[in-house]
């Protein structure tokens, strides 16, 4: 199996990329004018203050010494500490991340299921009443204004039907009495999960639904579809066996590329819902010039790509026995 | 691998996930705790005192660390907190001497002279950000003994009382081993700022509980407080509540939502006056609007010509219709401003300064302008009034040195971050094209107007606002005086005038309150009358609190979020 | 009563210009163990008739009108499950399009093995045995059974179809141009073993083709079709030495003969009608060199003119 040597060039691929990234972000941080300490409008900041802050920064120094610092570091491991928080930016990566991580992918896998299962059944069942109202839907949901959603949805589910908490991950009354036990606790994160993973799930799975049911349609014209009939083969069998494993590959593909483009979705849904996720976080640095911070939010997200796009590479191959590596 | 089988596993999922909340719905019904839940737009950055500069931060932290001296509530009246009675000065050494109050830790152990001298050595040893600047003259500080302190002053300064005696005093037990590791370190002040406090060591009316990252802080009432049963104001100092429950809402529409749902019992903001109506008539809310102790305010690059030339900012000052602006931008929350020290700030407030057209129509702005300039010097390729006295469109503005007035740009926050201040910056680029003045309004990111105006002072006019100016009217001098006209200094508009400075240097160093009263309401009138800033409103601090279930909020400058509301609010039978 | 019998199958494709006549009126029948080659130029039906008997035509299609009996039961009057049954049990194919019939994501052996289990409770173990012997059956290495088809050379793409329409030894094997894709000398191979197979497994078989040759070698019973039309039907050899329609003259003469004369090789000129709107009298008479006047206002009948041997065409009459 050539996969190992595969992934160890990917490998090689992501690092590189990653320093052209730092790179980039370092350079796009600096030359957006503003540096941290003058932004802030406080009158009792006199300018001594300001100097002081700005060499507690760094700031002080001149940019390519900054950037060698910020090399030497991150080859080092370390990513700094943030300017807002005063915290090492790992640690507040190690605190957010797994609460976008638990929202973000459930929700992209959610959706991607339901896309493909509801793309399979309407592209199968093409023409009909079915496919035409799903179709809709999707197209619907695939051009959904993000945050007039999430509001609507809050305001019916959360506030009006006062069926799941308006936002937050936990209830603190709950979590804060001794008594509750880890069940509890546990539905707590799931009841709060539920509308912003909707809200992600409604703005993804209409466009996986389109990528399936047009990449379905596709492969439904093929010839092995007819062997298949001719064979005696039960229409689920078809459905399942024949057209939907290679109409999925197209779907897989664009979930890596999809996972990239949604993080500006995931910002603002964990900005409404406050959910206490690094997407809000990246929002909040990047206003805040907090570079440590932002860098290293973008960088993040630029290796979850990264990786979730081998990932991708290697499910394809897996799926597809036609690719090798 | 069977796509089916996914599917079927997916479906059982969203059962799952259908269920299990409707089952949770059931289960969990919030009970209204012990004490106040308040929704809060942001999470404190830190329980650091020596760091909490954000909102957010400071809401919670100033809940456990007190100073020396504070104010009344309404009034502002400054009153012994820590300390016990008033310092005892003498001018001819320039030494005070402050008494303390018994008071306790919260660990029980006594609150004494030793911890007020270690904040202090602390804030000038460190030079930290903020604090330094009103310890700096403090040339000795000495505990005399275990309830006086000492201090030294290098010359008589208006702030001690005010600023200097109203720091944040923390344990000094508590904090030695953090100093003395920072010490140590590369950067001693970046390492005692980046110093994690876990469990801040109160002496106020509330101790840490827990800090849920991204959910929750939870403080409770402090039984050793040293204020309870105080009076103050009329009012005894509780707090009756148990305890307050800090929540984070990400965006104003669910706060307010959770407002109305009764996940929390005040939101510690703000809010816009869209979300009004539907607060207002809800019996439960009581909705307060109060003065903010800010002034938002175009200001001239004075460096340069035109701005340079009083009768021109003067002129431009008459242009500008405020109650337009309040009216219509602010849909009436808010006021003119005349001044750049508010008029909540009721007794540094001058309310006798000079009110550039206050009631004039349009046409007659643009006549008292025109003859300001006309005046001055300026002429006009064809003026805006014509010789029928009729107002026309002007063209071709010239300076009295005969060169033409240059396009002028006046940078305003972008409307996503501040609607109003965008939206005051078109109106004056159209009041100031009326009588020929070339100006355009350019919304700009926050990080470039502030790159413009405060670090390379190349600029033409700009549209910014102060907010929490504090009681103490010391900014007054800082914002005009030219020493502060340097890299990152608070006069980025260069204004000079000597007559100013040695007045506000006079007022910096009256330690006497009615006499420096007198000379901050001239320096009030004499900078409204120059123009360098044209103040132009205030908004007002619009908040809504649930009055069913706690009384005897402490309406006050900056809305009812003050420490008075959590020492007074009482829950409602 | 024979195994196959088709009575005037009509059949159109439903398309944005228009309706494509693709069969029209064609019948014929076979009986079991015999082979029978359907030949003609491309575009003029002959994978339609195919697709037609084991109701797998596009969604476009549209059945006018006709009966397909098998063993003496109308397909086209059965419900999906039942003709589910017939699929490769009772009617196999070899499509004509063997590079793109097996599905590139599944392993060849596996595809076989579906179409095994599909039609009776069969284990995993004895289907996969079976597998092995079909693949020696087809001179296949039984080894590269679990390989997957883009691993393939065209010709083992071949013959792992054709044994994969053996699986379920149907009564019926339709063979649909099952070498086009083959260079000559793999054509002949296929093509003899094809007839080997058949006539060792005692199968019907309906063999299509465009090359006229390769039918006379493989088929006792020849069907020509013209533009959906059968115009000429009779057994092997009153068709090449008693020919009697002119298209299927013109056809023989376009082909090098297969008893070794050597013939002057004549193309039919001109281009088969265009089945949007074919012409109304008889579908030949643009190309005929025989034609008439009555050609083009008249269609001319299907009749048995000799015993076994059908024609149609104005100028053959019954004796
Ligand atoms: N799905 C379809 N929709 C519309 N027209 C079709 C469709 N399939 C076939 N046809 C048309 O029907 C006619 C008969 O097609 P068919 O495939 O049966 O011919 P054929 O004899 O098998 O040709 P070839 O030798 O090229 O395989 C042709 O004119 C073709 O263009
Ligand atoms: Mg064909």
């Amino acid at each position: 199996m050539h996969l190992g040597k595969f992934i160890l060039i990917r490998a090689t691929q992501i690092v590189v990329s990653f320093f052209i990234i730092l790179t980039l972000l370092f350079v796009l941080f600096r030359v957006a004018p503003g540096d941290p300490a003058s932004m802030v409008i406080d009158p009792q900041m006199t300018p001594e203050d300001v100097e002081v802050t700005r060499a507690l920064f760094g700031l002080d120094k001149p940019l390519y010494q900054q950037y060698l610092i910020c090399l030497k570091n991150f080859v080092k491991g370390e990513f700094g500490s943030s300017f807002y928080y005063g915290k090492p930016v790992i640690e507040i990566i190690g605190e957010k991340l797994p609460n976008t991580i638990l929202l973000f992918t459930t929700s992209i896998i959610l959706s991607a299921l339901a896309g493909i299962s509801w793309g399979k059944v309407i592209a199968w069942r093409r023409g009909s009443l079915l496919d035409s109202s799903v179709t809709v839907i999707g197209l619907v949901s695939h051009t959904l204004f993000l945050p007039w959603i999430a509001l609507l949805m809050v305001w019916v589910f959360a506030y009006w039907m006062n069926l799941f908490p308006l936002s937050g991950m936990i209830t603190p009354e709950l979590w804060l009495n001794p008594e509750t036990g880890i069940t509890m606790k546990v539905l707590d994160v799931l009841h709060h999960m539920v509308l912003p993973l909707s809200v992600l799930f409604t703005i993804h799975f209409g466009g996986f639904m389109l990528i399936m049911r047009s990449s379905m349609m596709e492969t439904l014209k093929e010839d092995y579809i007819v062997t298949a009939r001719a064979k005696g083969l039960t229409e689920r069998q078809i459905r399942e066996r024949h057209a939907a494993k290679n109409a999925a590959l197209p779907v897989v593909t664009t979930l890596g590329l999809s996972l990239a483009f949604s993080i500006n979705g995931g910002a603002i849904t964990e900005t409404i819902f406050s959910w206490p996720g690094i997407g809000r976080e990246l929002v909040f640095a990047v206003s805040n010039n907090d570079y440590p911070l932002a860098q290293i939010a973008f960088l993040l997200i630029a290796a979850l790509v990264l990786v979730a796009n081998l990932v991708v590479d290697v499910l394809y191959a897996y799926l597809d026995p036609r690719i090798k590596y | 691998m069977g796509i089916g089988k996914m599917c079927r596993r997916f479906y059982r999922l969203c059962f799952i996930f259908i269920l299990v909340p409707l089952f949770l719905w059931v289960a969990i019904t919030p009970s209204h705790g012990a004490g106040i839940k308040i929704g809060m737009k942001d999470e404190p950055k830190t329980l650091n005192p020596f760091r909490a500069s954000d909102t957010w931060s400071r809401k919670v932290v100033t809940r456990f660390f007190e100073p020396l001296y504070t104010r009344e509530p309404k009034t502002h009246k400054i009153i012994p907190w820590l300390a016990e009675g008033y310092p005892e000065y003498d001018e001819a050494t320039n030494t005070a001497i402050v008494r303390l109050k018994r008071t306790k830790w919260e660990d029980g152990s006594p609150l004494t002279a030793h911890d007020v001298v270690f904040t202090g050595s602390v804030i000038r040893e460190f030079k930290v950000p903020r604090y330094y600047a009103r310890w700096r003259f403090i040339k000795e500080i000495e505990a005399l003994d275990d309830y006086r302190v000492k201090f030294v002053l290098e010359r008589p300064m208006a702030i001690f009382l005010p600023r200097t005696l109203m720091t944040f005093i923390v344990q000094k037990k508590k904090w030695e081993p953090v100093v003395t590791a920072a010490r140590k370190a590369e950067k001693p002040l970046r390492c005692l700022l980046a110093h994690e406090v876990k469990q801040p060591m109160s002496c106020g009316a509330f101790t840490f509980v827990k800090w849920a990252r991204g959910a929750y802080i939870r403080i409770e009432r402090n039984e050793n407080f040293f204020a309870t049963g105080m009076e103050i104001g009329g009012k005894k100092v509780g707090p009756y509540v148990d305890g307050v429950l800090f929540k984070f809402y990400g965006s104003m529409d669910s706060a307010i939502l959770a407002l109305k749902k009764g996940d929390i019992d005040y939101y510690w903001a703000s809010i816009q006056a869209g979300y009004l109506k539907d607060l207002e008539g809800d019996r439960r809310f009581k909705v307060f609007k109060n003065d903010k102790n800010g002034v938002y305010y175009l200001a001239f690059n004075v460096r340069k010509s035109p701005f340079s030339d009083k009768a021109f900012r003067q002129a431009v000052a008459y242009l500008i219709d405020k109650d337009f602006i309040v009216i219509r931008v602010l849909q009436n929350e808010g006021q003119r401003m005349d001044n750049i020290i508010p008029p909540g700030n009721g007794y540094w407030h001058n309310p006798d300064t000079p009110k550039f057209g206050q009631g004039m129509k349009r046409k007659e702005r643009i006549k008292k302008a025109y003859e300001i300039l006309k005046a001055a010097g300026y002429t006009w390729g064809k003026p805006p009034i014509n010789a029928k006295g009729k107002v026309v469109r002007a063209e071709g503005l010239k300076m009295p040195d005969g060169r033409e007035v240059p396009p002028l740009d006046i940078l305003t926050p972008p409307a996503d971050y501040d609607p109003h201040r965008a939206m005051a910056g078109m109106l004056v680029q159209q009041w100031l094209r009326g009588v020929g003045i070339p100006a355009s309004s350019k919304p700009s990111s926050f990080g470039s107007i502030t790159q413009q105006v405060k670090v390379k002072r190349k600029f033409d006019a700009f549209i910014l606002g102060w907010g929490r100016l504090g009681i103490d009217p010391d900014y007054l001098r800082t914002f005009f005086h030219s020493r502060e006209d340097r890299l990152y200094g608070r006069n980025p508009m260069g204004y000079h005038n000597g007559w100013y400075d040695n007045i506000a240097d006079e007022s910096a160093a009256t330690m006497d309150e009615t006499k420096r009263r007198e000379l901050i309401f001239k320096m009030q009138k004499f900078i409204v009358e120059e123009a360098p800033y044209i103040p132009l409103y205030v908004p007002y601090v619009v908040e809504a609190c649930r009055v069913d279930r706690f009384t005897g909020w402490n309406e006050d400058l900056d809305g009812v979020g003050n420490r008075w509301s959590l020492f007074f609010i009482k829950p409602a039978q | 009563m024979s195994l196959l019998e088709i009575r005037n199958l009509t059949l159109h494709y439903k398309t944005t210009k228009g309706m494509v006549q693709a069969v029209d009126k064609v019948s014929f029948s076979l009986n079991r163990g015999e082979s029978m080659g359907l030949v003609g130029e491309s575009g003029c039906g002959k994978t339609s008739v195919a697709m037609g008997i084991m109701k797998i035509l596009p969604t476009n299609a549209v059945i006018i009108g006709g009966e397909i009996l098998f063993k003496g039961e109308d397909i086209l009057l059965k419900d999906d499950e039942e003709i589910r049954r017939i699929r490769w049990k009772g009617i196999s194919m070899v499509f004509q399009a063997a590079m793109n019939a097996l599905n590139p994501v599944i392993s060849v052996g596996d595809q076989i093995v579906e179409a095994i289990q599909a039609h009776g409770r069969v284990s995993e173990a004895d289907a996969w045995e079976q597998v092995r012997e079909l693949y020696s059956l087809v001179g296949l290495d039984p080894g590269r059974r679990k390989s997957y088809p883009h691993e393939y050379s065209g010709g083992m793409k071949q013959r792992a179809i054709i044994a994969m329409s053996l699986a379920c030894s149907p009564d019926l094997i339709i063979a649909d141009e099952p070498t086009t894709a083959l260079d000559v000398i793999m054509q002949d191979q296929i093509i003899q073993e094809i007839v080997a197979l058949q006539d060792r497994l005692d199968m019907a078989m309906v063999y299509i083709s465009h090359d006229i040759s390769v039918i006379a070698e493989t088929c006792s019973k020849i069907g020509v079709m013209y533009a959906g039309k059968i115009v000429e039907y009779a057994d092997a050899d009153s068709l090449f030495y008693d020919t009697l329609h002119p298209y299927t003259k013109a056809l023989l003469s376009s082909y090098p003969s297969i008893k070794g004369e050597i013939k002057r090789l004549n193309p039919i000129p001109g281009e088969p009608p265009n089945l949007l709107d074919p012409p109304v009298g008889c579908r030949f008479d643009p190309r005929c060199p025989e034609r008439e006047e009555i050609c083009n206002s008249h269609e001319p009948e299907y009749l048995e003119v000799k015993e076994g041997h059908f024609v149609a065409c104005h100028f053959v009459k019954p004796a």
